[in-house]
C-alpha cells in the first residue's frame, strides 16, 4: 500500500492531530510542547501566526514528518505520519509535502529545472509514471502563471533575483503536485510591493493546485490574505509551559 | 540524479575541490607509478634468460656472476681458461655452451665475444631465440652483430664501420682503431640487455687486444695461433638433462683444472630480486602512505563543508531525501574526486613512462613491455575506491547526523 493512498475516504480532514506532545530534552519532558487537538479540512488555506518560540517551527516540522511526536498521531489525509517508519515517512513527505521557505528552499548550486527534477526524483514510483511529460506540462502552466520565463530553466538558483528565487521557490513546491503545502515566513525579505505580488501569487497558484495550504508567520500584516486564521497559542494546549515568560524571567 | 546533484556540488566548490583533486592526484601517481615500475622491472628482470641450466665463471660471487654475464652490469673480476669450455663441452651432460667475453665497449655498449652458439642457444622471455632483423650473424674476423638498441640509438646500418675501445666506460682512452668492426646484422629487439650489445667473435676480441706486429702476422696467417681464444670470462651452458645441474654444479665447483664457479640462473636471479623487494616494498610502503595522507585530506575537505551545508541537507530532507541518501551523496563526491585524479593519474603515468622509456632503459635497464593499464590498475583502483569509501565515512556520518536532526527553521 502506498503511503499516499487515502485509506479513510469518510475522513475528509486534510490535517487531523491528537495528543500531540513532543519536546526536544527527554530528561526534561515538561519543557516541550503540549499541541492541543487540532483539524484542517482539506483545501482549506490557514493562516497561523505567532511569536517566535511560540511552536510555530516544531508544528511545521511535526507535519512535515522532520521531527515526531512523543505522544499521539498526526494524520495527514488519514494517513497516521507519526506511526510511519522513517523511510515511509521520508517518502509521504516527498510525495504529499510542499514546502515554500523564506530560506532552506532550493539547492542554490542546481539550475531550476534540476531542483524541480530532484523533487520528482523523490517522489514515489507511481509520480514519475504518470509520465515526465505530464510534470513538464505542468511545470510549463506553473511557470507561465509565475510569470517566469523558460529560458530561466537551465539558470542556477544563486544566479537569480531575490524576486525569482520567490517565485521558483513556489514553482518548486507546487511541482510534485503536493496535497499539503507548509509555507514558513516566505516574505520577510521583501518590501511591502513584493510581498503583496508574492501572497497574491501563491494565493492563486494554490488555488488552482487545490492544495491544503498551512501559512505560518509571526507578521499579522499578512492576515488579511487569509480568511481562517489562528493564533497559535489557540493551538497549544493549557498545560504546555509558557516559554515566553521563561525566557523574559530570564533576562530579568 | 544524485550523481548529478553530486557532481554539481564539487563544482560548486571549485577551488576546494581542485586542490584536493591535486593531492589525489599526486599521491595516486606516486601509487601507480611504483606499483608500475615495480612490475615492469619484476617483467623485465626475468625475461632477461631463459633455457640457461648453468652459469660458470670465475669464482666471485653469484650475484656478481649473474650480472656480468646476464645483464652487462658491474665488472667481472676474473677470467676462466678456454680450455675450460673445451672441458664443459665434451661434458656428456652438456647439450650447448654459449662462451662469453667481456671487456671492451663500443660508446658505451658493452662487447661481447662470442660464437654462433649465441644466436643459436640463447634464449629470453617465454623462451624465445634471438633473431636477427638485419642482415646475417657474423661470419670474419672483424665483422659485429648490433643489439636493437644500439643501431637505432646510434643511427647504425649495415655495413657501417664502428671502432671499439678497451674498457666498459662511456669514454676510454684506448681504443682499439687499427681494427675497425663492419656491421653485419642487426638483432631484433627483445626487451633485454641483449638490445645494448655488440657482438663479436672470440677471435676477434683476441685480435684487436694484439700488438700492431702481433695482428699483422696472424691476420697474414703466419701465426695462426695467436687468434686462439686464451681466455673467457663466463660459459652459460644448456644441460642434457636437469636432473644433472646439481652434480654438474658441484663438480665444476671443485674443478681443479681451472678455478670456476658455476651458479643456477633462477636461484641467483631469486636472490637478487630479494635485494630488490625491499626496496620495493619500501616504495609501495611510501605510495600507499602518500595516499592515505591525500584522503585524509579529502575527508577533512568534506568535513570542513558541512556547516555550509546545512541549508542544501535541510532541503533535500523537506524534499524527501533520507538521511542515507544524504549520506551517499558526500560517499558519491569523495568516490567522484577519487577517480577523476584516478582517470588523470593514469592518463599522467601513461604520458610519463612513454616519454622516460628510452632513458629508462639507457640508464636502468628497464625495459617497459605493457602499458600502464593492466590488472595490476584494477586492484588499485579497487582499493583506491575502497580507502576512500573508508576516509569518507567520517563526513559522510557528520552528514547523516546532520540529516537526521536537521529541522525546518526560518532562521
Amino acid at each position: 500500500m502506498l503511503p499516499n493512498t487515502v485509506t479513510e475516504p469518510s475522513s475528509n480532514f486534510a490535517v487531523e492531530m491528537k495528543g500531540v506532545v513532543h519536546t526536544y530534552n527527554k530528561k526534561r519532558p515538561d519543557d516541550g510542547f503540549i499541541f492541543a487537538d487540532w483539524q484542517l479540512r482539506e483545501a482549506e488555506q490557514v493562516f497561523l501566526y505567532g511569536n517566535s518560540g511560540s511552536g510555530k517551527s516544531t508544528l511545521l516540522n511535526l507535519l512535515s514528518g522532520i521531527l515526531q511526536p512523543q505522544v499521539g498521531s498526526i494524520n495527514l489525509f488519514g494517513t497516521d505520519i507519526a506511526a510511519l517508519s522513517n523511510r515511509a515517512r521520508d517518502q509521504f513527505r516527498a510525495n504529499n509535502i510542499g514546502v515554500v521557505f523564506q530560506q532552506f528552499n532550493l539547492i542554490p548550486y542546481l539550475n531550476i529545472e534540476q531542483n524541480i527534477k530532484l523533487a520528482a526524483y523523490f517522489g514515489n514510483a507511481s509520480t514519475k509514471e504518470k509520465g515526465g511529460v505530464q510534470t513538464k506540462e505542468r511545470v510549463e502552466t506553473l511557470m507561465d502563471s509565475l510569470q517566469l520565463s523558460t529560458t530561466l530553466m537551465h539558470r542556477k538558483v544563486s544566479e537569480l533575483s531575490v524576486g525569482q528565487r520567490q517565485r521558483v521557490a513556489i514553482l518548486r513546491a507546487f511541482a510534485n503536485s503536493p496535497t499539503l503545502l507548509l509555507v514558513d515566513e516566505p516574505t520577510s525579505a521583501l518590501d511591502a510591493s513584493a510581498r503583496d505580488a508574492f501572497m497574491k501569487l501563491l494565493l492563486t497558484v494554490n488555488e488552482s493546485q487545490g492544495s491544503t495550504m498551512i501559512f505560518v508567520s509571526h507578521d499579522e500584516v499578512l492576515k488579511s490574505y487569509f480568511k481562517k486564521k489562528v493564533a497559535m497559542s489557540a493551538l497549544l494546549s493549557a498545560n504546555t509551559p509558557d516559554r515566553q515568560s521563561e525566557s523574559e524571567q530570564m533576562e530579568k | 540524479m544524485l550523481a548529478e546533484i553530486a557532481w554539481n556540488s564539487l563544482l560548486n566548490r571549485k577551488k576546494t575541490v581542485f586542490l584536493t583533486f591535486l593531492s589525489l592526484l599526486v599521491s595516486i601517481s606516486v601509487l601507480i607509478s611504483v606499483e608500475y615500475i615495480r612490475s615492469q622491472a619484476k617483467e623485465s628482470f626475468n625475461r632477461t634468460i631463459s633455457g640457461v641450466d648453468l652459469i660458470v665463471g670465475a669464482p666471485s660471487g653469484e650475484l656478481n656472476l649473474l650480472l656480468y654475464s646476464v645483464f652487462r652490469m658491474g665488472s667481472p673480476t676474473n677470467n676462466i681458461k678456454y680450455e675450460s669450455l673445451e672441458v664443459l663441452n665434451n661434458n656428456e651432460n652438456v647439450a650447448w655452451t654459449i662462451p662469453i667475453s667481456l671487456g671492451d665497449s663500443h660508446r658505451g655498449y658493452r662487447v661481447v665475444g662470442t660464437n654462433q652458439n649465441y644466436f643459436e642457444h640463447f634464449k629470453y622471455g617465454n623462451k624465445r631465440s634471438l633473431s636477427l632483423q638485419q642482415g646475417d650473424s657474423f661470419d670474419g674476423m672483424f665483422e659485429t652483430v648490433l643489439g636493437a638498441d644500439v643501431a637505432k640509438r646510434l643511427g647504425y646500418q649495415l655495413g657501417d664501420e664502428i671502432i671499439i675501445a678497451h674498457g666498459i666506460g662511456n669514454t676510454s682512452f684506448q681504443m682499439h682503431d687499427r681494427t675497425p668492426f663492419t656491421i653485419v646484422g642487426v638483432l631484433a629487439p627483445t626487451g633485454t640487455p641483449v638490445d645494448k650489445t655488440v657482438h663479436v667473435s672470440l677471435e676477434a676480441i683476441e685480435a684487436i687486444h694484439l700488438s700492431p706486429g702481433q695482428l699483422a702476422r696472424a691476420l697474414s696467417g703466419a701465426s695462426p695461433k695467436l687468434l686462439q681464444p686464451k681466455q673467457i670470462t663466463s660459459v652459460l651452458l644448456g644441460l642434457n638433462n636437469k636432473f644433472a645441474t646439481f652434480g654438474l654444479q658441484r663438480q665444476l665447483n671443485n674443478y681443479e683444472g681451472d678455478r670456476l664457479m658455476a651458479v643456477l640462473p633462477g636461484v641467483a636471479m631469486a636472490r637478487l630480486w630479494e635485494l630488490m623487494a625491499n626496496v620495493e616494498n619500501m616504495l609501495r610502503i611510501i605510495g600507499i602512505l602518500v595516499l592515505i595522507a591525500s584522503l585524509f585530506g579529502l575527508a577533512t575537505m568534506l568535513l570542513a563543508t558541512m556547516n555550509e551545508r546545512k541549508a542544501e541537507i535541510a532541503v533535500l530532507r523537506v524534499l524527501g531525501a533520507s538521511p542515507f541518501v544524504i549520506m551517499s551523496l558526500v560517499l558519491i563526491e569523495a568516490i567522484a574526486i577519487s577517480l577523476v585524479a584516478l582517470m588523470f593519474s593514469v592518463a599522467l603515468v601513461s604520458l610519463l613512462t612513454v616519454t622516460m622509456e628510452g632513458w629508462l632503459s639507457e640508464n636502468y635497464g628497464l625495459f617497459l613491455s605493457s602499458s600502464v593499464i593492466g590488472p595490476e590498475l584494477l586492484v588499485i583502483t579497487a582499493l583506491i575506491v575502497m580507502a576512500t569509501l573508508i576516509a569518507a565515512l567520517i563526513p559522510a556520518f557528520e552528514a547523516y547526523q546532520r540529516a537526521l536532526h536537521s529541522q525546518l527553521s526560518s532562521k
